[in-house]
């Protein structure tokens, strides 16, 4: 039940953030006038597209708010998140480049992550 | 003892079964599906009574966090009317409605919430019996799906 009441919070952030929200105002000039390069996105790249960025944010909102609880290795997050680790590593990285997570020490061999506050 | 026991066992799950009554809960917009509501009220149609109608201003007010909350809090079902494609008050917002719908419905589906408890359905102001098919098949399709995730249903 946690878990699952931790996925709606994630998704209410997912549904909040700028990324998905920004997909979903911009669907009627990506598949009518096109991108800035004149691609129109065909209605099934479009909802493709919008449903892949919308399970990553989530996933990546979950591991934040993980993170925004303490220190936490990404054998921690596996174990709370149930999300596969090459994924986790993956959104680690992407989330460090963002500059919302850094690096805070190592737990044994494993380097511990902490979500950066929010301004 | 250990009979009756059994037997009372036996039908409170059957009584649980037959006395399930799902709670919905239904966004309108105001121009068109509200009336149409009202209109099936005044036309004295059939319907199911457990749902409850929110008035919003247009369909698209109604922001996912409302659904995700009403789920939250328990609801079983949430219906989203609006008026048809085009005939928007506010020119396109049933659009932008019809977009976050297909999004909250592969989100809900994460949480383990069957995406048919979610549903987007164009009511307009004089579409009276329409309002009423949808809520008797909405309540009937919720009843097969049994109570929510968050209400012990699976």
């Amino acid at each position: 039940m946690a878990h699952r009441e931790a996925k709606i919070r994630a998704a209410l952030r997912t549904v909040d953030g700028e990324r998905v929200r920004w997909l979903l105002g911009k669907k009627g000039s990506l598949t009518t006038t096109g991108n800035v390069f004149g691609e129109i996105v065909s209605e099934q790249r479009y909802d493709v597209v919008v449903q892949k960025a919308a399970s990553v944010e989530l996933e990546r909102n979950l591991i934040l708010q993980e993170m925004e609880a303490g220190p936490r290795t990404i054998h921690e997050l596996h174990e709370t998140t149930n999300i596969p680790k090459t994924e986790l590593v993956k959104h680690i990285i992407a989330l460090k480049k963002w500059r919302l997570v850094e690096q805070v020490g190592m737990k044994g061999q494993s380097p511990q992550y902490v979500a950066v506050p929010r301004k | 003892m250990s009979t009756d026991a059994t037997h009372n066992s036996s039908s409170t799950a059957g009584e649980i079964e037959k006395a399930f009554d799902p709670k919905l809960l239904v966004f309108c917009c105001n121009w068109c599906s509200y009336a149409g509501a009202d209109l099936a009220g005044v036309s004295r149609l059939q319907m199911p009574p457990n749902f409850r109608v929110i008035r919003v201003m247009c369909s698209a007010r109604v922001d996912p966090e409302f659904v995700l909350r009403a789920f939250e809090r328990g609801a079983d079902g949430v219906l989203v009317a609006g008026c048809h494609p085009a005939d928007c008050h506010y020119i396109g917002g049933n659009y932008r409605t019809r977009r976050r719908i297909a999004l909250l419905k592969m989100l809900i589906q994460q949480f383990g919430f069957d995406p048919d408890r979610l549903k987007l359905e164009w009511v307009s102001a004089g579409e009276g019996e329409k309002f009423q098919k949808t809520i008797v098949d909405f309540t009937n399709t919720v009843k097969e799906l049994g109570p929510s995730p968050y209400r012990g249903g699976v």
